[in-house]
């Protein structure tokens, strides 16, 4: 993601060949314009509390030990990422010292309200479960989550019973499971239909669509929301399509880039409730966020982006 | 999507090249000026190792010891510890190297191969031990990293591990094969660290490590007296 991802407006300017001279300063307005506005938000299905569409994931980007420049600057992310309205932060303690950087951050901004804590439980031993959480609030510097999920299906079991007992306890708020490459999709979808939980995480995007066949409708029939990571498949999809000619049509849904176009494809799905690209750049933050602010496809523009990629 | 083939090398790293490059900066800045005595102390094991004096060999398995342990301890737990959970237990794979070496130093056994008979091999496993004491330093600026960021022997575990190998190499007892399996191990593990971050120095520590395992393996040609 670090790379020339943005090289946007190229693609804008590509896309606006078919239309207007000078389209690329209108694209660049429009970008601006979206910017400011806040991001769509869309409810949990569990409490109708709403969450923007977009949010931050932290695998490699925060995990900065304790480097005194690399904590400020992923402070300047995670703030720019509130200050754009973003909501959601998602964590694991499987990604370094991630963890530690956001509860830096977080304590550096002076708790921002709208922060939503989301992390993990991530032990195949049962016994540590209770321990890594109290571990997790600690570093994070919460009292109180609002949603911790079993990565990885990790000894789900016995961390699911911990889980619902603390928010029993109202030491939680959300309670969740995640998987990501699509794995253990199978296993995924039985915990789904057979227990009660708030969220689901898993990867899903242009190329990754194979949630979009059980999943995703089991999601909304269970009223479960969902967590996208994995939306850039960790920047290669970026990277893959960056040489490539934005479509025209991406200028009517206010996509300025790939980046956008890609985040805009999955959160357009109804039951997708936030996606959580990762990123170390504070531009690429307001971007992402930028993303879901204007305009997002309807299922006929949906199929025409995935036919447009797939051709390429 | 799905199954074992789903995970590649990229999955597994958790942290970028930038965070990697920059804790050996901050690993130097921390402990700035006691590179200078690891670089003399580096002087030391290999003057001891080339005049190859029974106990002056010892010494100098001695100090590779002690430099593992500094590394388990310096930089395993208190530097890599912070980016990778898997830090402490490298912190203790480093310190059994660390006994293993002392061990071997305070028991006597470091008796080198002979010099005459073994020209061939003796010169490429000096080579490698100086590598790893004086060469790994100046890696970084070759590479295009900033020297505030080189990897300086017993502070670092690459450095170490390459002098270790160059050393264990020589050796002519068989435990030159149990001294060297952590060492290999890691060179392994850093290489693919490497790789996976797309760093072209990556070939380094393996390409050294291959000539010590050579050396080490080769039959020991005793001269009569």
């Amino acid at each position: 993601m670090l790379l020339k991802r943005r090289t946007i407006l190229r693609g804008f300017g590509a896309a606006a060949v078919s239309g207007v001279a000078g389209i690329a300063g209108l694209g660049a307005r429009r970008l601006s314009a979206a910017t400011a506005a806040k991001p769509i938000s869309r409810p949990i299905p569990s409490t109708g509390e709403a969450v923007p569409v977009v949010g931050l994931g932290s695998w490699i980007t925060f995990n900065v030990g304790n480097d005194p420049v690399l904590l400020d600057a992923s402070t300047k992310v995670i703030a720019a990422f509130f200050e754009n309205g973003g909501r959601l932060i998602d964590s694991s303690p499987m990604y370094g010292s991630s963890q530690a950087t956001i509860g830096h951050a977080l304590r550096k901004l002076g708790d921002p309200k709208p922060a939503f804590a989301a992390d993990k439980i991530w032990t195949s031993f049962a016994a540590e479960g209770a321990t890594q959480f109290d571990a997790t609030r600690k570093l994070w510097g919460l009292d109180a989550m609002d949603l911790m999920q079993v990565h990885n299906l990790l000894a789900w079991e016995a961390h699911l019973e911990m889980l619902t007992e603390k928010k029993s306890a109202g030491e939680i708020r959300y309670i969740g499971i995640t998987t990501s490459h699509g794995r253990r999709h199978r296993e995924l979808e039985a915990i789904m239909a057979g227990h009660d939980i708030d969220f689901v995480q898993l990867t899903y995007n242009v190329l990754d669509r194979e949630p979009e066949q059980r999943l995703l409708p089991l999601a909304r029939e269970r009223g479960i929301a969902v967590i996208v990571n994995r939306p850039y498949q960790r920047g290669d999809l970026i990277r893959r399509f960056s040489d490539k000619p934005l479509p025209a049509f991406a200028a009517e849904i206010g996509a300025g880039s790939w980046p956008q176009l890609l985040l805009k494809f999955i959160v357009s799905h109804p039951a997708v409730t936030c996606a959580i690209p990762a990123t170390t750049r504070v531009d690429h933050v307001k971007e992402n966020l930028a993303s879901a602010a204007g305009p997002l496809p309807d299922a006929g523009m949906r199929k025409r982006i995935a036919d447009y990629v797939g051709r390429l | 999507m799905g199954g074992w083939s789903s995970y590649s090398l990229s999955d597994f790293l958790l942290f970028s090249p930038q965070v990697y490059e920059r804790l050996f900066v901050l690993h130097n800045q921390d402990l700035w000026p006691v590179q200078l005595v690891a670089l003399a102390l580096a002087a030391v094991v290999l003057a001891l190792v080339i005049r190859r004096a029974p106990v002056g060999t010892r010494i100098a398995f001695v100090i590779l010891g002690a430099a593992w342990i500094v590394v388990a301890a310096v930089f395993f737990l208190g530097r890599y510890q912070t980016i990778n959970w898997l830090g402490a237990n490298f912190a203790v794979l480093a310190a059994i190297e660390g006994i293993v070496l002392l061990m071997l130093g305070l028991a006597g056994r470091t008796g080198l191969m002979d010099q005459q008979g073994n020209r061939l091999k003796f010169a490429p496993g000096i080579a490698v031990l100086a590598s790893g004491l004086f060469l790994y330093p100046l890696l970084a600026p070759a590479f295009g990293f900033t020297i505030a960021g080189a990897q300086v022997f017993g502070l670092a575990p690459d450095p170490t591990a390459i002098a270790t190998l160059g050393a264990v190499a020589l050796l002519k007892s068989r435990l030159r094969f149990l001294a060297a399996l952590i060492p290999a191990g890691w060179c392994v593990f850093s290489a693919l660290t490497l790789s996976t971050l797309g760093r072209a120095d990556f070939f380094v520590a393996p390409g050294l490590m291959g000539v010590a395992l050579v050396v080490m393996s080769l039959p020991r040609t005793t001269t009569p007296r």
